[in-house]
């Protein structure tokens, strides 16, 4: 597309190449700091001698984290339940958003903004237990994956991002007799790959992440998502009297722990991080794609 | 038409879960007795609110909130659309994806692990900052106790955590600008920056509007948990926020009803301000939420 | 088309299904493991809630070893350990049927009592309970009466200081003088730090003491700030008001100023605070007899320095040969609560009677004579490790009130041997002769207004020491500012103590 390069070629692509990198730089040198600590012994932590490689080599604190059989069952509890509540709420919302973009309709209007008033009142913690107790939801899976699958705030993402699709081409879809479902399905979702894509990204980072919702709801420790174990066992870490199965691993602390812990619930989402990206990082094209 | 039927599903939700339970509100008028239960309790009106208002150090704590709030706002919300709009003018793929990546990083650690970090490199002695600041000859600067620059640490380490991955919502909105834009403009002559201004920013410009005037509803939410780690009693005066404010005048008291007046005062006030955002952005711009 | 929504809506079913399966599962399993508990004993399954522990307290050898003694199955359930209070809160508020409750600190008990949740244990303890009535002193309980019945079992542990201000003795030797004996010794000592970085670790980065926040209760001994409320011709006085707390605070705002004291004590990051020592960056630092203080702290240092010492200042002299260390009679231990939605309250009150006769607890926190634990000839017991780690480790979490009449003190003390390091460090700090301890005033009761406005009026207290010292506020402004404590609460504390202070049995 572009064949000669100017001098503004030269200054955008530096200010972009070079600023970005030492922006990335300097994100990424905590994060290596944090990586090393896991792998540091305790006494090299305490006396904050670790950079950005391991010092006095150690997986204590790794072991501490990793080695229990509370974090196999989370984990896979977490794999789970972040699969399920992220597609049901992705779901929800690109569905829900397609009516509400449609703000010319009848009634449209009003309904949106009941949807927005949600966004800034809620009832609190308490009509929510109740609520869940009194649905005999108590103890499993799902208060973690319907109640928040409505996310408001994404629906006015979506619906945004669906107004900027041309009208144009759904008329005509309307015209060859399509149904709202088909042209949602079949054009307008399509379109939206990108949001779709960052709200998947957002939606699942945050079911990932979530264990409010399982430390009020959830009594049987075999149903314990995998944050809500991390925090325990970080507050234990930094409790002081307390005899934990720690007496036997000696080298260890609260620091390291905390460091293995963010190692472990963040390196999933590394790794699934590409497959979204993809989506939401390249441009698409409304029509002919030109040489 | 099916287009209500759509519906459906979403408003079932809505209803069940979040207005079946906002009930819960009225605690903010109670005094909360845990036997009585929510209808059990004592009504009190307003007392909780006025409670709030009147204290001693509101004045001051809400002074903080908001101007702590509008730097974060003025400052740390163009610079995720600015990184945006540098990754789109990275045509080396992989290095992109690599560097957008690496920028959410700081996203993913809690500040409890960054308070460790900052408080580190911004020590007034032996800290990394201060240090190069010697070495140009420089005084140090006790950035965490010097009221006049704590909020400046605050919208900083704030910016540096989240700018990576607010950037995400604006790449995917140029991601969905139409290319062939690109072209037209390319022939009319103009050259990457005029592109940049004429086809990239309108492209976005209504997921911009959008983001400002929703995050205009969360202007009382200056940053608690930040706060809490990083200040000290030599820098209240500047940096005491509404939530902090309201966790230590709690401390070792239950106060749901307190906490949910508190709340509540914080969600009106943003409501009312996206309301007038979402209004003033109609006028002048001719696009709104709603 | 249709064929991609009618997949997904398939999906989202299975997905539903699946979930509601799992969860239904779970259920299941619990239900039919409890029933076959309950057919098959004659003594009701007891449930009990307990504070947050990484191993699952059903699968301890305590519990098991509890079960085949006692003959109670004892199900256990976990806090969480973040949130704890608001999921506590919400279990009581909707009747969560647990028999036994049993927490640490006595934490939002009173609302709990004042909110009729809880089982009136009065008359229980009459019938049941002659070994819980036995165990708690007099004045334990009369702390946990209110308004004559008696909702909580506790007991009294014993008291000891958590920390104290460390020395790098080793450093102090190499400045070729002693650990400061006065107040004016203290401020020459860490003069010498300064001048002479021993450590050697450069002027900008020696910072000679570092301390955790304004208050250093050896310190303030010195400055007869030992306890908070004193009794002085009769009636309690507040001193913190006083003339006392200004020269204090004037004296640590002097060795602030002269860059003896670490510059930034008061931003938070507990983890620096070990950096900075380890590093040799201060001489003086507070560290806790735990092992996350004294031992950590001593095997840090020695990968660096091998000949490390450090001890304890353990009192100070002021300058009127003011000196005391903060005491008190006890510390709180336990709360042991029944919630009235019970359905075993009395099978819950025979099982901690049970817990409390002597040869029980002995065996729930000693375990087995010969396996876990010795007598010593001289008095006491001593842990037989490894076996004592093993099998009795978790005692403390197990415990229901303890037996303070007798046995408490020497199982506290035998449990001190379980980490040699860790007793070394408790010694050297807790090693006090008798006429410095300092108590405070033994009231009959909870003063209501101090559990209500404590936390909240330390924390103001706290802030304000701090900024004074750091020189945000002058000595002089402390009045006008104590007199917004006063009006918070503070007023209302004396005058109830007042009130109860004539009631206390001389």
């Amino acid at each position: 597309m572009r064949y000669k390069k100017h001098a503004e070629d030269w200054i955008i692509d530096s200010i972009a190449y070079i600023g970005m990198s030492l922006f990335a730089i300097t994100a990424l040198i905590p994060f290596l700091n944090v990586v090393a600590k896991s792998f540091s012994s305790n006494t090299a932590i305490i006396s904050g001698k670790v950079g950005i490689f391991p010092k006095g080599f150690n997986l204590d604190s790794l072991k501490y984290v990793i080695i229990s059989k509370e974090f196999q069952s989370s984990f896979r509890i977490s794999i789970f339940l972040t699969v399920v509540a992220t597609l049901f709420s992705v779901f929800i919302v690109v569905l829900t958003a397609y009516p509400l973009s449609k703000k010319h309709i009848k009634g449209i209007k009003p309904i949106l903004l009941i949807f927005i008033f949600t966004m800034f009142f809620g009832g609190g913690m308490i009509p929510n237990y109740l609520l869940i107790k009194n649905l005999g939801w108590m103890d499993s899976l799902l208060p973690l994956i319907v109640p928040n699958a409505l996310n408001v705030f994404n629906i006015i993402l979506v619906k945004s991002y669906y107004e900027s699709i041309p009208e144009s081409l759904e008329e005509s879809a309307r015209l060859d007799g399509a149904s709202n479902l088909t042209i949602l399905f079949r054009i307008v979702i399509p379109l939206s790959k990108p949001i779709i894509a960052t709200i998947l990204l957002f939606t699942a980072v945050g079911n990932w992440n979530s264990w409010f919702e399982a430390m009020l709801y959830i009594n049987n420790s075999a149903l314990k998502p995998l944050p809500l174990y991390l925090r325990d066992i970080i507050m234990l870490a930094t409790s002081i009297e307390q005899p934990t199965d720690m007496d036997a691993v000696a080298n260890f602390t609260a620091e390291g722990a905390r460091a293995a812990t963010i190692i472990v619930s963040t390196l999933p989402i590394l790794l699934v991080y590409p497959f979204v990206q993809k989506y939401f990082i390249t441009g698409i094209m409304i029509g002919s794609v030109k040489g | 038409m099916d287009l209500y039927l759509l519906l459906v599903p979403g408003l079932i939700l809505l209803l069940v879960f979040k207005y079946v339970p906002m009930y819960g509100i009225i605690i903010a008028f109670k005094d909360f007795d845990l036997n009585a239960g929510i209808l059990g309790s004592k009504w009190v009106g307003l007392y909780n609110f006025r409670r709030l208002i009147e204290s001693a150090s509101f004045g001051v704590v809400f002074k903080n909130t908001l101007i702590i709030s509008f730097y974060k706002i003025i400052i740390l919300f163009p610079i995720p659309i600015i990184v945006a709009l540098l990754m789109n003018e990275m045509k080396r793929m992989h290095f992109k994806k690599f560097i957008q990546t690496i920028i959410t990083l700081p996203h993913f650690l809690s500040w409890v692990v960054l308070t460790g970090l900052f408080v580190n490199i911004l020590a007034f002695s032996g800290g990394f900052v201060n240090e190069v600041l010697n070495m140009f000859g420089l005084d140090s600067i006790s950035f965490l106790t010097n009221p006049k620059m704590f909020r400046g640490v605050l919208v900083f380490t704030s910016g540096w955590k989240e700018v990576g991955w607010s950037a995400i919502i604006y790449i995917a909105a140029i991601a969905g600008v139409d290319q062939e834009q690109y072209e037209a403009a390319y022939i009319d002559g103009a050259g990457r920056f005029k592109q940049m201004l004429h086809v990239t920013l309108p492209g976005i410009s209504s997921t911009i509007i959008v983001l400002l005037v929703l995050r205009l509803g969360g202007v009382l939410e200056a940053g608690t948990e930040q706060i809490l780690l990083l200040y000290s009693p030599t820098v209240y005066s500047v940096g005491d926020v509404i939530g902090t404010y309201v966790y230590r005048m709690g401390l070792g008291e239950m106060q749901y009803s307190y906490a949910t007046a508190v709340g509540i005062f914080n969600s009106v006030v943003g409501f009312i301000l996206v309301i007038c955002g979402n209004l003033a952005s109609k006028k002048i711009t001719g696009k709104s939420i709603w | 088309m249709l064929k991609l929504s009618k997949r997904i809506a398939t999906i989202m079913l299975c997905c539903a299904v699946s979930v509601s399966m799992f969860s239904g599962c779970q259920k299941k399993a619990v239900e039919t493991s409890s029933k076959a508990a309950e057919t098959t004993k004659t003594k009701p399954v007891l449930k009990e809630l307990l504070l947050y522990n990484k191993i699952d307290y059903n699968t301890m050898q305590l519990a098991k070893d509890l079960e085949a003694k006692s003959g109670y199955t004892v199900k256990y359930d976990m806090l969480p350990a973040t949130g704890a209070v608001d999921k506590l809160n919400l279990l009581m508020s909707s009747g969560a049927d647990y028999d036994i409750i049993n927490l640490n600190s006595p934490g939002d008990i009173d609302r709990y009592i004042k909110s009729g949740l809880l089982t009136d244990l009065t008359p229980l303890i009459e019938q049941y309970g002659p070994n819980i009535k036995e165990s708690m002193t007099q004045r334990t309980l009369d702390r946990t009466t209110v308004d004559s019945k008696k909702y909580v079992v506790s007991s009294m542990g014993v008291y000891y200081n958590w920390d104290g201000p460390a020395f790098r003795t080793d450093l102090v030797e190499k400045m070729k003088t002693k650990i400061p004996t006065t107040t004016e010794e203290f401020k020459t000592f860490l003069q010498l730090v300064k001048d002479t970085d021993p450590a050697g670790v450069g002027k900008d980065k020696n910072l000679v003491w570092t301390i955790k926040g304004p208050k250093n209760y050896v310190v303030m001994g010195a400055f007869g700030l030992a306890q908070q409320y004193v009794a002085e011709n009769g009636k309690v006085v507040d001193k913190y008001a006083g003339q006392e707390m200004k020269d204090y605070l004037a004296y640590m705002a002097d060795l602030y100023k002269n860059g003896l004291i670490d510059k930034e004590f008061a931003v938070s990051g507990g983890s620096s605070f070990m950096e900075k020592f380890t590093q040799g960056r201060s001489v003086v630092a507070t560290l806790e007899w735990g092992e996350s203080g004294y031992k950590t702290a001593l095997e840090t240092i020695k990968k660096t320095s091998l000949n490390v010492k450090i001890d304890y200042m353990t009192s100070l002299k002021g300058k009127d040969g003011k000196q005391g260390i903060t005491w008190d009679e006890g510390v709180p231990e336990g709360t042991v609560f029944i919630p009235k939605t019970s359905k075993n309250a009395v099978e819950a009150i025979k099982y901690i009677n049970w817990t409390l006769e002597k040869s029980n607890n002995l065996y729930l926190n000693l375990g087995t004579e010969g396996v876990d634990y010795k007598t010593v000839a001289t008095g006491g017991y001593e842990p037989i490790q490894p076996a004592y780690e093993e099998d009795r480790a978790v005692s403390i979490l197990f415990n229901l009130g303890g037996r303070e009449q007798d046995v408490k003190k020497e199982i506290f003390n035998a449990r001190l041997g379980r980490k040699p390091m860790q007793k070394e460090a408790y010694l050297k700090i807790n090693t006090i002769p008798e006429n410095l301890k300092v108590m405070p005033i033994l009231f009959n009761k909870a003063i209501d207004a101090k559990t209500k406005n404590a936390a909240k009026l330390d924390k103001m207290i706290s802030d304000e020491m701090t900024k004074v010292i750091m020189g945000g506020a002058t000595v002089a402004s402390w009045d006008d500012f104590y007199k917004t404590v006063l009006s918070q609460g503070g007023d209302d504390i004396l005058k109830e103590m007042n009130v109860e202070f004539p009631k206390i049995k001389k």
